[in-house]
């Protein structure tokens, strides 16, 4: 695909809750659903579990958008971890973006288990709104050769 | 009787009686326009004791270290424990309430000598004007500041001018927790806004943003002077120390200065303040306010809280209400 430098392709680094979003990415996959093959998957057991500083990190590590998707407001299997999750990234998607940070650069989603399709849509939604910005500058920090990612 | 005569007769009750084994408060400065946070153990030190308009420094994290420290101590027996006296600002206050809402320790620890709010003097802005070395003594008269100079010579300065930034736009004059509360509040202008430069801040476009943040944190030596007198940062390891894993570089590479500020003003959202420690302590000058306002800011918008006011409320990260906005979310 990518064959010259010029191919630039947006790589997107989710955070998936494995109850709900992670089932969900499941289900795309198995109904052959197509979406855009620049998303790298981490599980994570419940959108709670994503620390700001996990985000912060990804996005020195050159990544250049970041999602986290997790269970719709009232089914998280934790009951309230994504209530916290989301008082939490509503203040930091607003603070990033304060100190300059492109909106659109830090994505957040519900995604349920059985929203194969909705997690398709977000995916491209999340790739077409980086290829607009495109590649990361900010907070991309030049890491030692063994760290770079 | 002047509120320094009240806190010196409080606290020599306090230390007589042994109803407190300590008192934190302010003795005189070495250094004009300032004043030194204390542990008055004797009631005959008591006297020492002061209480002026350069009283700045936050007095919290020096009793959540004394009780910390206190609780280490091998013959330590929380039976017999007796109370932390405070002379508490309204910040100082609001720190302590805090550290109550996160289980640091408990209201009964605690003896508050509150007093009403006067804007501090910000002295850097008086050694700036009439330069440090020229300053031989200042004392705060009415609404003067009145400076002796080495050469023998005195000035009269307008208090008004030389007002802490962040005492200049603080509307809190009541101390959320206090046992005896003296003095008399001095309120700010009516038109005073606390978000005044979150509003020039927000109205700059995204890249300009990143540039007034280049500049500014550019400048950040990374003294942890912002965190060490922040009474909200009092974790015992730093995210900003770690090393394993090493979340962000040691030193002054422009990502890990953005990175460090970014999440040590974030871990500070709905805990800080707005006692403008920060921004007093950074020798670089930097505008920290800028940052850690603009959290203050989101909170109370967007989740109508404000720190530091009820003990009794849960801090607005540690719970939720199903209606909490949700726009950004897909
Ligand atoms: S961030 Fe600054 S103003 Fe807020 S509590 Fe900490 S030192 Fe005080
Ligand atoms: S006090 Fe100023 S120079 Fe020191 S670490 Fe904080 S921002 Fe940087
Ligand atoms: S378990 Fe899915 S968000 Fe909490």
């Amino acid at each position: 695909m990518a064959d010259t430098r010029n191919d630039w392709e947006p790589k997107i680094l989710a955070f998936l809750c494995t109850w709900c979003s992670y089932a969900g990415a499941d289900l795309a996959g198995v109904s052959r659903l197509q979406y855009p093959p620049n998303v790298r998957v981490i599980k994570v057991p419940c959108s709670a579990r994503v620390k700001p500083l996990y985000l912060i990190r990804a996005l020195m590590e050159g990544w250049d958008g970041v999602l986290v998707s997790g269970c719709h407001p009232g089914d998280c299997h934790y009951i309230a971890g994504n209530y916290a999750a989301r008082r939490r990234f509503t203040l930091l998607k607003e603070f990033v973006e304060y100190f300059g940070l492109e909106p659109g650069r830090l994505n957040f989603s519900w995604v349920s288990a059985s929203e194969g399709g909705k997690y398709a849509d977000v995916i491209k939604t999340v790739v077409d709104r980086v290829r607009e910005l495109g590649p990361a500058r900010r907070m991309v920090k030049e890491y030692a050769e063994p760290e770079k990612v | 009787m002047a509120v320094e005569d009240e806190i010196r007769a409080k606290a020599r009750e306090l230390l007589a009686s042994g109803k407190a084994e300590v008192v934190v408060g302010f003795v005189a400065g070495t250094v004009p326009l300032t004043a030194r946070p204390a542990l008055i153990k004797e009631a005959a030190d008591a006297d020492r004791l002061v209480w002026n308009r350069c009283c700045t420094p936050g007095l919290a994290r020096y009793v959540l270290d004394y009780i910390r420290d206190r609780r280490k101590r091998r013959d330590f027996d929380a039976a017999k424990a007796k109370k932390v006296a405070v002379v508490a600002k309204p910040c100082d206050a609001r720190a302590l309430v805090t550290y109550i809402q996160e289980n640091q320790f408990a209201p009964g620890d605690l003896f508050v000598v509150g007093v009403h709010c006067a804007p501090m003097v910000d002295r850097r802005k008086v050694f700036e004007e009439v330069g440090a070395y020229r300053l031989e003594e200042a004392r705060v008269d009415g609404d003067a500041i009145v400076i002796t100079t080495t050469d023998g010579g005195e000035e009269r300065l307008p208090l008004g001018d030389y007002v802490d930034a962040s005492c200049a736009v603080c509307a809190r004059l009541e101390p959320p927790l206090a046992d005896v509360t003296y003095g008399e509040a001095v309120a700010p202008p009516a038109d005073a806004d606390p978000y005044a430069r979150v509003r020039e801040h927000e109205a700059r476009g995204s890249d300009e943003r990143w540039a007034w943040l280049e500049e500014e944190l550019g400048r950040c030596i990374r003294c942890y002077a912002c965190r060490q007198v922040c009474p909200a940062c009092y974790c015992e390891e730093c995210f900003a120390e770690q090393r394993n894993p090493a979340w962000i570089g040691p030193a002054t590479a422009e990502e890990d200065l953005v990175a460090f500020h970014l999440v040590r003003v974030f871990h500070t959202a709905g805990r800080c303040v707005e006692c403008g420690e920060c921004e007093r302590a950074c020798p670089m000058n930097i505008q920290l306010r800028v940052l850690s306002e603009k959290l203050v800011k989101d909170v109370a918008e967007k989740f109508g809280y404000v720190a530091g006011e009820d003990a009794e409320v849960s801090p607005p990260l540690a719970t939720y209400k199903p209606d909490d906005p949700n726009e950004d979310f897909m």
